[in-house]
């Protein structure tokens, strides 16, 4: 008889994982409001909106106020807003926690300084062409937290080459090595998923995944924010602990291991 | 009355490998220069700490100045002592006065008994990380 240790659901989400790189979750819709409602009174404070306005309409609809010179500006304001609130990581791992514990574990560290990314319809200066975190330095060991805060879809969305054709471009790098970003994409467009991923879900996928995102063609603004964490004694890449990471949920049972000094059989001098 | 004269900062740096890396002393100030300008901070020089393995005889002087420093400014997390008893030594200097550490290549402050936690965790899981990869279990 085999021994089964994880739960349906876990293990479904563990599979899928596995097997794809990526997996979407459903978020406690009031720990995601409370999110959406601390951007909305930052971007008051920050921008002269209509008195009426409401938060969908401020998240959609935001680049009928700010030109696109001044998306950059607008964002690090936002930026700045996010990490000046100490209670916004926090949220941030409770509306992820189970589906962390799933994928990562329960003994985490966490990526210090939040991001967020604002891509206005048609903008081109928001792009991330394609690339792997992986390659510019980040620990395999990380998983993102993607977390929208609009529905996603299509090219408001982001896309990512899936599990087994990612291994299969690495295990091929050569072929694509001298490719320009824009030349790389097109030879793997045919793979690509583009993640539809609606307001009131997460996704959790796996950075070591070539992805991106393209010019947003539809008639709304995309948000959304990207948190890396890992498994606290798992290895650090070039972002490293202090540096780039914090631990966040450090467990009893590590701190008395760490502690635990070796009985010596030598009377102490008094 | 004559306004209270702003304490200084004194940067701390080191002659020697930190965290596998050897950055220049000049790198090394420049990061600390760079942090005071932007946190408003009135930087007095650098000291050096000497070149051999866990040597903090230079720190140490820096703590008996405490009384008339903001803190001590140093380069990175790296810099603290390796050994316990001497990281005490620098807390105990946070919690009885007034007396702040901060860490220009990471932006983390200590500055009170929530901080030290947060940073003998940091500086566990590195040790756990980094160093005993096996199960080690004897004194250090």
């Amino acid at each position: 008889m085999t021994e089964t240790f994880f739960e349906a659901d876990e293990q479904q989400a563990i599979d899928q994982y596995l097997q794809q790189g990526f997996v979407s979750f459903e978020l406690d819709a009031t720990l995601l409001d409370s999110l959406r409602e601390r951007l909305f009174t930052g971007a008051r404070s920050l921008l002269d909106l209509p008195a009426d306005l409401s938060v969908d309409a401020f998240f959609d609809q935001i680049h009928t106020w700010v030109p696109v010179a001044d998306l950059n500006r607008v964002r690090l304001g936002f930026i700045r807003h996010l990490n000046g609130d100490p209670s916004v990581r926090p949220l941030l791992y409770r509306l992820a926690k189970q589906p962390l514990g799933w994928i990562v574990g329960n003994e985490l560290a966490m990526q210090r300084s939040l991001n967020l990314s604002i891509q206005f319809p048609k903008d081109a200066s928001s792009l991330l062409p394609l690339h792997s975190d992986v390659w510019s330095g980040n620990s395999p060991y990380e998983v993102v937290f993607w977390l929208p805060l609009v529905d996603c879809y299509a090219t408001k969305s982001m896309y990512v080459l899936p599990k087994p054709q990612t291994d299969a471009v690495l295990a091929d790098f050569g072929r694509y090595a001298d490719l320009s970003a824009e030349a790389f994409f097109q030879a793997i467009k045919a793979d690509v998923v583009w993640m539809e991923v609606p307001r009131g879900h997460g996704l959790i996928f796996w950075h070591g995944l070539i992805h991106g995102n393209r010019i947003n063609e539809e008639n709304d603004t995309r948000w959304s924010m990207n948190t890396r964490f890992k498994s606290l004694l798992s290895p650090y890449g070039t972002k490293e602990l202090g540096e780039s990471f914090l631990p966040i949920t450090l467990r009893p049972a590590t701190r008395f291991g760490y502690a635990y000094r070796k009985p010596s059989i030598h009377k102490r001098e008094s | 009355m004559g306004e209270v004269p702003k304490r200084g900062w004194r940067g701390y740096i080191s002659s020697r490998e930190q965290g596998g890396h050897f950055i220049p002393q000049r790198v090394q100030n420049l990061v600390i220069r760079d942090y005071a300008a932007r946190h408003g901070l009135l930087f007095l020089l650098s000291a050096v700490e000497y070149y051999m393995d866990d040597c903090t005889m230079m720190l140490r002087a820096l703590v008996d100045e405490a009384d008339s420093l903001a803190g001590i400014l140093f380069y990175s997390t790296h810099l603290l002592p390796k050994d316990p008893v001497v990281r005490e030594q620098l807390w105990q200097q946070v919690r009885e006065r007034d007396f702040t550490l901060r860490f220009a290549l990471e932006e983390l402050v200590v500055a009170d008994a929530q901080g030290i936690t947060a940073m003998e965790d940091l500086l566990l899981v590195r040790d756990l990380t980094e160093n005993r990869s096996d199960f080690d279990l004897v004194d250090r």
